[in-house]
């Protein structure tokens, strides 16, 4: 299964697990932002299933009898007999959903659920989600944002005073972080320049473009007292000699 | 510094270290799990780690094992605010391990911290949802920033994380309508 001891699994999508899935399955009371796929797939073969399958493909290969979808499909998870569950891949979260699951092969219950408004994933599920922002950037902490203020104006003020210098931190104990105010040369005299910063995302993976939402959170986390239309986000590589690495994510304060 | 360490076998203790090196002072560590969650390593870990790289660990391997902090079932119960048959359920499902000693089915209590946090967890999610009800449309990038810019000038911190929390019941309350408007009858096709 992914996720044993030695395996790493790299995903390009979400897995989340409904509270009605959960429930289904006697496991509603580890429902919430806090449930974790990997940790807890051994705990019924459903997940199990859920994570491998899933994991390497968004969509499964039989569709849900009598549940159709406007966009999108909802297909059949089986685990071993009789358990079978229902998934559903949301394009605009980026993430597969379990629904539903049944232990004893009744797929009339998906379509009742369905018919009745409660097959999908609720608004408690998407806040669920929410709260663990977006897993695949390896940010899990819901007040990130307000946990790293303090280091990012710490690091903004030493990039200030060390022209030239790379300085770095992890943002809020999660997020790494390099900023560097550069220096460039006019008539010969050294001047201060833009602002750069690269926080690196260990678990983007290279799949997805970060949400926009993202991107006004971490300009204003970086840059505070930059003006919006000052700020290039995700564009552009650090002054030599560094320029830009891999999984680096690049915003620029143009001060100039 | 962040001292990490992969909880699996074959990996190495602290990565990039080697097995000789004694680990240097440090003022706090963190265990980075394969998931992305993270947890601080208090004083007792580090110095584990002290005294494993420290003793000439090169050449050899070692494993450290720990024993679960183990509840009985009443204490289960006590803790978690259930009957004693709920823990008994919990345990069937795999809420809750289950340990046996002797005839006494023992609980670890780190699956009941774990069953809290999802309490607290599912609380502040449910206030989230209840805010997206009533929240207003999802802002487009440049708008949001705009609005962060200008809650900060504002009102500083506290007024940016008001404009931060009515986005994200904005985008919960956008994905929540769209996935309810997915279905169509069974009986349109």
């Amino acid at each position: 299964m992914p996720g044993d001891a030695g395996e790493r699994v790299v995903l390009t999508h979400n897995l989340w697990v409904t509270r009605r899935a959960l429930d289904d399955i006697g496991l509603a009371a580890l429902a919430g932002p806090t449930f974790s796929l990997p940790a807890y797939a051994s705990r019924h073969p459903i997940l199990v299933r859920f994570f491998d399958h899933r994991s390497k493909s968004v969509h499964g290969t039989a569709r849900t009898q009598g549940v159709q979808a406007t966009k999108g499909e909802v297909y059949n998870l089986h685990a071993r007999n009789p358990i079978r569950g229902a998934t559903w891949f949301d394009t605009s979260t980026n993430t597969v959903f379990l629904l539903a699951v049944v232990v004893d092969h009744d797929y009339t219950v998906f379509e009742t659920r369905a018919d009745a408004g409660k097959l999908m994933p609720s608004a408690a599920d998407y806040a669920d989600l929410a709260q663990r922002l977006n897993p695949l950037f390896g940010i899990t902490d819901p007040d990130f944002f307000e946990l790293a203020r303090p280091d990012a104006d710490e690091l903004l003020e030493r990039a200030l005073a060390n022209p030239g210098g790379l300085v770095e931190c992890v943002l809020g104990h999660e997020l790494p972080a390099l900023m560097q105010l550069e220096v460039v040369m006019i008539d010969d005299e050294p001047v201060s320049g833009d602002v750069y910063a690269a926080v690196r995302f260990v678990e983007r993976n290279n799949v997805v473009t970060l949400p926009g939402t993202l991107h006004g959170e971490l300009a204003d986390l970086l840059f505070p007292d930059a003006a919006p239309s000052d700020v290039d986000i995700g564009h552009g590589t650090f002054p030599e000699p560094r320029g830009k690495l891999s999984d680096d994510f690049i915003l620029r304060w143009r001060r100039v | 510094m962040t001292v990490s360490a992969w909880a699996t076998s074959s990996s190495q203790l602290v990565r990039g270290r080697p097995a000789s090196d004694p680990l240097p002072r440090v003022a706090s560590g963190q265990l980075l799990f394969e998931d992305g969650s993270t947890a601080e390593v208090g004083d007792d870990l580090i110095e584990l780690l002290r005294v494993l790289l420290g003793s000439g660990l090169a050449g050899r391997r070692a494993r450290v094992e720990v024993a679960p902090e183990l509840v009985t079932p009443d204490e289960a119960a006590e803790l978690l605010e259930v009957s004693r048959p709920t823990v008994y359920t919990w345990q069937k499902s795999g809420v809750l391990g289950l340990v046996q000693r002797g005839n006494r089915r023992m609980v670890p209590m780190a699956d009941i911290d774990a069953v809290r946090e999802a309490a607290v967890g599912r609380e502040r999610s449910d206030r989230l949802a209840e805010e997206a009800r009533t929240a207003g449309p999802v802002l487009e990038e440049l708008d949001y920033r705009e609005a962060l810019h200008a809650a900060r000038r504002a009102g500083g911190e506290p007024a940016v994380a008001v404009v931060r929390r009515a986005q994200r019941a904005a985008q919960i309350r956008a994905a929540a309508d769209q996935a309810a408007c997915v279905l169509q009858s069974s009986d349109a096709g």
